[in-house]
């Protein structure tokens, strides 16, 4: 009996502490989301004296989460009307959290989306034009280069602020190399035959003489990078030209495939490594397909010994994989908030964008991209060539499906789920039904 | 659970012969009102609108056009179904009986008189009270192939290599299985516990004096003694086996490959990360009704053991 | 069966599963890029210190994410055990002809989890424009009929004379409800009390699908958007598990009894 008393005295207790609580958190429910947990915004009106509060949406992780950091900060510090806060995502639920964000208009106020994916937001009317708030701060669009600002237009308005163009480099352990007698005197590798069978024979010698290393650390968690890298430059295509139907099924996809297949099977890479940026990073692979976004972590530092130059043509030609990053505006932000928003983006695009570069992205910025400055950060005039054979996603709504589905394919089948050959037809299958519909 | 559905069966059938007083309806169900109108929106009609939503090709816009039962073949054509479905299935296989027996043979060492009986008990229970995300990030991290303690301690007594537990198909399921079974097995222990208690101690006596042994006293008085707690048990595992979701998204990601890949993740894929959201209300038009036909069998093994 | 063996065997049980909390906190503890592997590692504790933990916390809204589990879960559990008891009132003292049919209903409720109607369920929050709200998690979690069950049959324990008694002395059905039923139950609404906390602590994947701002996230849905695996480094990642789950131990520890008791209880009935 004694117990239950006390029972009861918690119970009255946990109600009256869920009710005072109730309230306080349907305090901060009417603040939205310009009201964090820390600080504490004062609700007036904004009239100059308190700051707007935004909400930058982003991806970034690892090497250029510190980039944006620094871009954030700078813009934060350099003027008192707008503050910039942040919320980091994982890159892998990015867009299912976005798109939750922007159908239930409750979200950022301001977001990182690839340019592939803008599409569908741009149909369904959840984001807004961009070149009227640009003129009301005083942000020329013409700085932007002219294919990256097509990328984003639609009926003749640019929907979002492209940041850069990124793809992948062909990085290289210096030291490692060095071991395995494959460094040129000036410093750069010696990769001998260019076809596949020529490739596997430098790993092989890799494997051979450093056989604590993984020869080529492949980007195993999101296979679809490196394999779309190899099977562009072996001339293929996701979709037939007017992107009707899926044209993936063919022995060039197929022949990139077994190409990593024997990769791992001769242990030149390792299927099970989770993070083989990390690995690569650490000194413990001689070779890695990284973004250009890793060039501040990788080849900044003088004492990792790395060194970057452009895919080399194993399977022909140069073309690969690119993207882009872009800066959007949900439709449901208040007018007050947009205007913050495209003024951080045109501080991101002027003067972050130099900041931007050293994370290695080449910027879209032709004023950045052109400065001495930018210039004068390593491997630059390798970036510069490499970006001039990219190829960019195909341009449909449906595409973040399509992706999705390839990449979970391609899971299947480097993990030995499917043969190459069933995955392949199987994708095709998906994918042609998702444009059907 | 079963027999307080018989219960409200036989009130019900009691009163039939009470004419039908509008007056004393309401005045009852005014009662009801607070849970039923919860109940009704976030439940009863999503049931119904997903069966409606299941109809239409239906994207981040919202409602595309009207396609009938096109998702539905859609997904029975596809193989992929098939084989979540198995692996849901499958993972039930697995985490239920190991969490079941895991959860019996540490209820009955409790049991005992051992020391530190009440500590140790918590101890055992204590991982329940974790949230999915914490534990399996613990457990991603303890099989993490080249710095796991997992790894380290087959080391340690000899075993030679890394498991790949978390990329290689033949250990992916029972990574996952242990990471469960540690966390929910102190909540099935807990249970057989109770049951445990409620077993007659002058059965065990009689017994002793018969001259069973401790097996047979296992066999023919604590088992059937237990029988109501373990038909809970097994129900209860089985629906939340199925329900198999946190762990994976974490751990695994559905991978390697697709060999993760349950019921639940397939839907959370097909809808938020696809867009197709027509595709994956049928998905779950069609998880539903396997979990009602689940239920429809339990309920019809337990009276046919009872009556 | 031999008294010490089953001892021994229980102690090495108990320690296998103290083990990965164990390491999670010496692993929480120590520095950057430091990993408890060998032997040598467990009993090194010369580098231990708190800075993960200052950092997790300065850099994340992990207390926030507490705070909002902890009123979240507290609210859920509330309106439950008060809604489930009405109900459980009506159905166990009420005379009234449909009850069957709305006992039939409620109880359905049982048969289909959250999970499976996730699609729909998020549509339905999209309109009400719940999606980012705290009540999105909360009005969802309404809807375990559990509850009812259980109270039903305690209250079905209350003797008919109390009833009949008060009746007598005309009290309505309210006040039945109120001074007769639910002092009557209170250990019983504790058990269940306890129970839907424990739910509610660890929902993870609808909290995960409509909270999507940082500060109205709750922990089981905050700590893997704070912490992808890519980026993070272990030490931080196991920094921030133990943060969530550390108040969940203390509080286990202390009321551990009726944790236990409340849990049995409501398991066993429902």
């Amino acid at each position: 009996m004694k117990m239950r008393k006390k029972f009861t005295g918690l119970l009255t207790a946990g109600l009256t502490l869920a009710l005072v609580m109730s309230g306080c958190s349907s305090g901060t429910k009417d603040g939205g989301t310009s009201s964090s947990a820390g600080t504490e915004t004062p609700k007036t009106e904004n009239t100059g004296s308190s700051p707007v509060e935004i909400t930058f949406w982003n991806m970034f992780g690892g090497g250029e989460g510190d980039f944006v950091d620094q871009i954030i900060k700078g813009y934060n510090d350099s003027q008192k009307e707008v503050t910039v806060k942040q919320l980091r995502l994982e890159s892998n639920e990015y867009y299912a959290k976005l798109s939750t964000a922007l159908s239930s208009s409750k979200g950022p106020d301001v977001a990182v989306a690839h340019v592939d994916r803008i599409s569908p937001f741009v149909k369904a009317k959840q984001i807004v034009p961009v070149d009227e708030l640009a003129s009301k701060v005083g942000f020329d669009l013409n700085q932007i280069t002219e294919s990256n600002m097509k990328s984003v237009t639609y009926d003749s308005k640019p929907y979002a602020v492209p940041l850069d163009t990124h793809f992948h480099m062909f990085y290289y352990n210096k030291d490692i190399l060095k071991k395995a007698d494959l460094l040129n005197e000036d410093g750069t590798p010696k990769l001998g035959e260019m076809t596949p069978e020529g490739f596997e024979k430098t790993l092989a010698d890799i494997h051979a003489k450093v056989p604590d290393v993984q020869a080529l650390a492949v980007n195993t968690p999101y296979f679809q990078e490196p394999f779309l890298n190899l099977y562009y430059e072996a001339g293929g295509d996701i979709l037939n030209p007017d992107m009707t139907k899926a044209a993936i099924n063919n022995d060039k996809a197929l022949n990139v495939l077994n190409f990593y297949m024997d990769l791992y099977k001769n242990k030149y890479s390792d299927l099970n490594d989770k993070t083989p940026w990390d690995t690569f990073h650490n000194g413990k692979a001689a070779f890695w397909f990284g973004g250009v976004w890793e060039a501040g972590l990788l080849l900044g530092d003088q004492s990792l010994n790395i060194g970057a130059m452009p895919l080399p043509p194993i399977f022909g030609s140069q073309t690969h994989w690119a993207s882009s990053h872009t800066l959007v505006i949900p439709s449901y932000v208040s007018p007050e908030k947009q205007e913050a928003a495209v003024k951080f983006m045109k501080y991101f695009s002027e003067v972050g964008g130099k900041t931007w570069g050293q994370a290695g992205h080449v910027p879209a910025n032709s004023n950045v991209t052109a400065s001495e400055e930018y210039k004068s950060l390593p491997y630059r005039s390798e970036f510069i060539e490499a970006q001039k054979t990219v190829k960019f996603a195909p341009p449909t709504d449906k595409y973040t499906t399509i992706i999705t589905t390839i990449s979970e394919s391609l899971q299947n089948i480097i993990f030995g789920n499917e043969t190459p050959k069933d995955g392949l037809a199987n994708m095709e299958k998906q994918i042609n039904e998702v444009l059907d519909n | 659970m079963e027999t307080k559905l018989r219960e409200g069966k036989g009130s019900v059938a009691l009163r039939k012969s009470e004419p039908l007083r509008i007056r004393t309806e309401l005045k009852a169900i005014i009662y009801l009102i607070p849970f039923l109108v919860p109940f009704a929106v976030f439940y009863l009609w999503p049931v119904l609108r997903g069966a409606w939503m299941s109809l239409h090709v239906w994207g981040i816009q919202g409602m595309e056009k009207y396609v009938a039962v096109a998702n539905y073949k859609k997904i029975f054509a596809n193989s992929d179904f098939y084989l979540y479905l198995w692996h849901s299935l499958y993972f039930v296989l697995l985490c239920a009986p190991t969490v079941i027996i895991l959860g019996l043979v540490l209820a009955l060492i409790i049991n005992q008189n051992i020391w530190m009986r009440t500590l140790i008990r918590s101890v055992f229970f204590l991982p329940y009270v974790l949230s999915v995300s914490v534990i399996s990030f613990i457990w991603l991290r303890l099989f993490d192939a080249k710095n796991g303690p997992v790894n380290a301690f087959l080391h340690l007594i000899g075993l030679p290599g890394d498991i790949n537990w978390l990329t290689d198909h033949r250990f992916v399921w029972w990574a996952i299985t242990i990471a469960t079974d540690w966390w929910t097995v102190g909540f099935v222990m807990v249970l057989f516990l109770a049951g445990l208690q409620e077993i007659p101690t002058d059965q065990y006596e009689a017994a002793k004096i018969d001259g069973a042994n401790a097996w047979k006293r296992f066999l023919h008085i604590t088992l059937p003694g237990l029988s109501k707690v373990m038909k809970i048990q097994i129900f209860y595992q089985i629906i939340s086996s199925l329900k198999l979701f946190g762990q994976v998204q974490i751990m695994t990601g559905g991978g390697p490959g697709d060999t993760t890949n349950t019921m639940i993740r397939y839907i959370y894929v097909t809808g938020f990360k696809k867009d197709m959201f027509g595709l994956a209300s049928a998905q779950s038009m069609i998880f539903c009704f396997i979990m009602l036909l689940i239920a429809v069998i339990q309920f019809k093994m337990t009276d046919r053991k009872d009556g | 069966m031999n008294k010490t063996l089953l001892n021994i065997i229980a102690i090495v049980l108990a320690i296998l599963f103290v083990f990965p909390l164990i390491w999670m906190l010496l692993v929480s503890l120590k520095p950057d890029g430091v990993n408890v592997y060998s032997l040598s590692d467990w009993v090194n504790w010369s580098d231990l210190n708190i800075d993960n933990y200052v950092k997790v916390v300065r850099d994340s809204h992990i207390l926030r994410w507490t705070w909002n589990s902890l009123v979240i879960g507290i609210l859920t559990t509330v309106i439950s055990i008060l809604f489930s008891s009405l109900a459980a009132f009506a159905f166990s003292k009420l005379p009234f002809r449909t009850r069957g049919i709305f006992y039939v209903i409620i109880v359905s409720g049982l048969l289909i989890p959250t999970e499976a109607i996730l699609i729909p369920l998020y549509e339905t929050a999209l309109h009400l424009k719940l999606i980012d709200n705290i009540w999105a998690i909360i009005l969802p979690g309404l809807t375990n009929p559990i509850g009812i069950l259980l109270l039903k049959s305690f209250m079905d324990g209350v003797p008919k004379d109390y009833i009949e008694a008060a009746q007598i002395d005309g009290s309505r059905n309210f006040r039945l409800w109120w001074s007769i039923c639910l002092p009557l139950t209170r250990s019983a609404m504790v058990s269940v009390g306890i129970f839907f906390f424990i739910l509610s602590w660890n929902n993870f994947l609808w909290p995960y699908l409509s909270i999507t701002s940082e500060e109205n996230m709750i922990l089981s849905a905050g700590l893997p958007t704070f912490l992808s695996n890519n980026t993070m480094s272990l030490n931080l990642i196991m920094t921030a598990s133990a943060i969530a789950a550390i108040p969940t131990i203390i509080v286990f520890i202390l009321l551990q009894r009726h944790i236990v008791q409340g849990v049995s209880m409501s398991g066993v009935k429902g």
